[in-house]
């Protein structure tokens, strides 16, 4: 079935069966977007919860004007980048009122201790990679995700982000230049 | 090609987004230059990290019909539930900023024995403002 006749049984006859096919068909591109955003799997996985509850409650009011997955992509992105600000205050909130001890605590870097044992060596490259992406302006942040995390095309991408095929282009070029330059400091520094 | 040069463009060269023009130049230079052709493994490697990534996090088995037993055990909630748990995230630089931009900004005004959460929240706010959804009201998530 397409998304489209499974949006339409959704919709219309509250199907079961058409929701959890169309959430498996997506889920694994879904995480994948929240990962761009994120480095914790469970985060990733918490946002991709919110993103299909948010599909299922809003899709009434999709109108199919856009592909399905254009308005899922949007959805999880929008997500993504509200969990990353909620998560920045709270840190923010914490570290001011917890005593100083627990306050460098707070400090160690989440990201590293996503990647698997076997990648412990390059914990600290790792870590590097994914600050230099978050401190991305928003919308190159967004446009390297989808790209790089999602595969989309500049065109998808385009569609999702609602901008030019040209502004798409320039933004993940862009991130490509700013994050080689983070990295090759990171490096240096090392070195 | 300078190192310089060749410094800016590794990641649009390991992702074929260069010229063939300029792939050539950037070749030539990585083979005369132990330096650049040091810090092209290093930053390809790192870069190719992103990959090992997409697959670490998995769906579970039943995250399709876990959805659907919240949001029909939520019916009447007209908001999305809030099941987010806000557990590790965030990072050093986060936090670096923050407090470069907190400490930088405000210490003069505001001493820390005195403050108290609903400050720092209000700070917060001012430092990370709700998402404004500027970009993403064009989603049509209400499309009448
Ligand atoms: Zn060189």
């Amino acid at each position: 079935m397409s998304d489209k006749e499974l949006v339409e049984q959704i919709v219309n006859n509250d199907n079961q069966r058409a929701f959890e096919t169309l959430v498996n068909r997506y889920q694994q591109k879904v995480i994948n977007i929240c990962m761009g955003f994120t480095a914790s799997t469970d985060e990733a996985k918490d946002i991709s919860q919110e993103v299909f509850i948010e599909v299922y409650l809003s899709l009434r009011k999709f109108r199919q004007e856009s592909a399905f997955s254009t308005w899922l992509y949007r959805i999880a992105v929008n997500k993504s980048i509200n969990a990353t600000r909620q998560a920045k205050k709270k840190l923010l909130v914490r570290l001011f009122t917890k005593d100083n001890a627990n306050a460098n605590e707070l400090l160690i870097p989440a990201d590293a201790g996503a990647m698997p044992d076997a990648k412990m060596t390059k914990k600290e490259d790792y870590a590097a990679l994914k600050q230099a992406i978050k401190s991305l302006p928003e919308n190159q942040h967004i446009a390297f995700t989808l790209n790089k995390y999602q595969e989309l095309s500049y065109k998808e991408i385009a569609e999702v982000m609602d901008i030019s095929l040209s502004a798409v282009e320039s933004l993940i070029f862009r991130a490509k230049i700013s994050l080689q330059k983070k990295l090759a400091e990171h490096f240096n520094k090392k070195a | 090609m300078t190192c310089k040069t060749l410094n800016n463009k590794m990641l649009l060269y390991i992702d074929g987004n260069l010229s063939s023009n300029e792939s050539i130049k950037l070749e030539e230079h990585l083979h005369s230059c132990e330096k650049c052709k040091k810090l092209f493994e290093q930053v390809s490697q790192t870069y190719a990290l992103i990959n090992e990534e997409k697959g670490l996090a998995e769906a579970d088995k039943d995250f399709a019909s876990q959805i659907w037993k919240q949001v029909h055990k939520n019916r009447e909630l007209k908001q999305t539930p809030s099941i987010i748990k806000l557990s590790i995230i965030t990072t050093l630089a986060a936090a670096g900023i923050a407090l470069g931009v907190i400490v930088g900004g405000t210490f003069n005004e505001i001493s820390l024995q005195n403050t108290n959460t609903e400050t720092w929240e209000q700070l917060a706010d001012e430092y990370f403002p709700e998402p404004s959804l500027d970009y993403i009201t064009s989603i049509n998530l209400e499309t009448e």
